[in-house]
């Protein structure tokens, strides 16, 4: 059977989008999810992956005092942590960051770190020079309906002598 | 099948009929809305991460002293415009090009943030709208500068739209990334509230909630079945929120419960999207007319009243 000719067949293809209910949202929600993070548009990604495991990150100086971060750099621990894992997918050449290396995880928080300084309020600025910075990651898993909890340091600029 | 298609759409979204004042509200608090979510300054010189735009266009001229301040005082008049519906087509380009520009700048750092860009863009789903009816008038003939109450209606329509989409997206998002198994997987919530509730505690080290970082987690982690019951609602609100378009009644109802949800997840893992939250009150729950509805049923029952030159429609109520 000869197809139809293409404007009778985009005309059909549209009477039939017509039909579909919300069809507004239903396109836009697709053109959303097509555009991924390319702003204005997002998929709002976050979340929507619940593995039973999850790090997060902290600042302490080279005593180990904690560092309130927002407070010193303007940046939320968890904007840090994008940061890092941004910097990680470079280093590590791809989107799956699971697999980076000890030394390119040590990499990338050095490069975030080194990014943190660069952006700190300058009231904090002399602390942070005589007394280093350190990140360090805290990781829990649940295992078995049972919480588990390991911390490690990833990288760190020492005091200025 | 096809009985099925005619059954769907009879329930379709219907562009609600608003009142040139209402829609004058919703448009004057979304001016501010938009002008509450400029910065004061720009804090990014470099885009390091390029995202969006940014991997075509340098829009890091934003950080040049001065620039930023010009641009923004300069929305003020394009403002004042939108508010008004006159020449709202050069006005929304300007100010979505304005947050586009600054929001491209913000998420080339090397973290993508979420705070603005729903209102972005609900402001380019309304240009596009305006766009759209100013080409389709001037195809017949009819210019205008001036915003009729038919295009403003399509613009709020446009808005409103864009926010039913962004939910389901995200609803999307959950169902496709999980492979089905978002719902399965809530008792894992229990090590992001700890994740995010320690984040919260590092940022300032002020905040800390012993229930939310240990006792909660651990009983979420310890009764899976009750953790799925209690977050299913959460995914189906957001998968069916575009429900909201079919009336009044519906975006009241459904807006409404938007907010108490997103209130839960703040109070919960302390993320806030109060520009989110503002979008709902605003093109959703639109508190002025029922603010009118409750004054005019109650003015009624005292004595009877005339019709005046222009009321807002109860369709769908």
């Amino acid at each position: 059977m000869p197809l139809p000719p293409i404007p009778d067949l985009l005309r059909k293809a549209w009477s039939f989008l017509r039909q579909v209910p919300f069809l507004g949202v239903v396109l836009l929600a697709l053109l959303l999810q097509g555009m991924k993070e390319f702003y204005p548009f997002s998929h709002y990604p976050m979340f929507s992956v619940l593995t039973p495991d999850v790090e997060f990150y902290y600042l302490t100086d080279s005593q180990g005092n904690v560092v309130p971060q927002k407070t010193y750099f303007g940046f939320s621990t968890s904007w840090t942590r994008k940061m890092l894992n941004t910097r990680l997918a470079k280093l590590s050449g791809g989107d799956n960051i699971d697999n980076a290396s000890p030394v390119e995880i040590r990499e990338a928080g050095q490069q975030t770190l080194t990014y943190l300084v660069e952006h700190c309020e300058q009231e904090y600025k002399d602390d942070v020079d005589t007394k280093g910075l350190q990140l360090h990651q805290i990781f829990i898993e649940n295992k078995d309906g049972h919480l588990n909890r390991k911390k490690s340091l990833i990288a760190e600029i020492p005091p200025r002598s | 099948m096809k009985n099925l298609l005619q059954k769907l759409t009879r329930f379709r979204d219907i562009i609600i009929p608003f009142a040139s004042w209402e829609m004058l509200i919703m448009r004057f608090l979304c001016s501010l809305l938009f002008f509450d979510a400029l910065p004061d300054g720009v804090e990014f010189s470099t885009m390091p991460y390029p995202n969006g735009i940014g991997k075509w266009v340098d829009v890091t001229f934003l950080a040049a002293p001065g620039v930023w301040d010009t641009l923004k005082w300069l929305t003020i008049p394009f403002l004042i415009l939108y508010t008004l519906g006159r020449f709202s087509l050069p006005a929304l380009a300007y100010l979505t090009l304005l947050l586009v520009a600054y929001g491209t700048l913000r998420n080339s750092q090397g973290a993508i943030g979420h705070n603005t860009q729903l209102v972005a863009l609900v402001l380019l789903a309304q240009w596009g709208m305006c766009l759209w009816e100013s080409i389709r008038g001037a195809r017949k003939g009819r210019w205008s500068w001036t915003d009729d109450l038919s295009r403003q209606r399509m613009m709020i329509h446009a808005a409103r739209v864009m926010i039913a989409a962004t939910y389901l997206t995200t609803a999307i998002s959950k169902i496709d990334r999980s492979n089905g198994h978002w719902l399965w997987d809530t008792p894992n919530l229990s090590v992001q509230i700890i994740k995010t509730q320690s984040n919260d505690y590092y940022n300032d080290l002020e905040h800390v909630s012993p229930v939310l970082m240990d006792t909660l987690p651990n009983a979420m982690a310890d009764h899976p079945w009750i953790t799925r019951i209690l977050f299913s609602p959460g995914l189906l609100l957001e998968l069916f929120f575009f429900l909201a378009l079919v009336g009044r009644g519906w975006s009241l109802g459904l807006g409404l419960a938007m907010i108490v949800l997103h209130q839960l997840i703040a109070r919960l893992m302390s993320l806030e999207f109060p520009n989110h939250e503002i979008l709902l009150w605003i093109f959703f729950v639109n508190v002025p007319f029922w603010l009118y509805l409750i004054g005019s049923r109650i003015a009624r029952l005292g004595r009877p009243t005339p019709p005046t030159t222009e009321q807002p429609s109860v369709a769908g109520v």
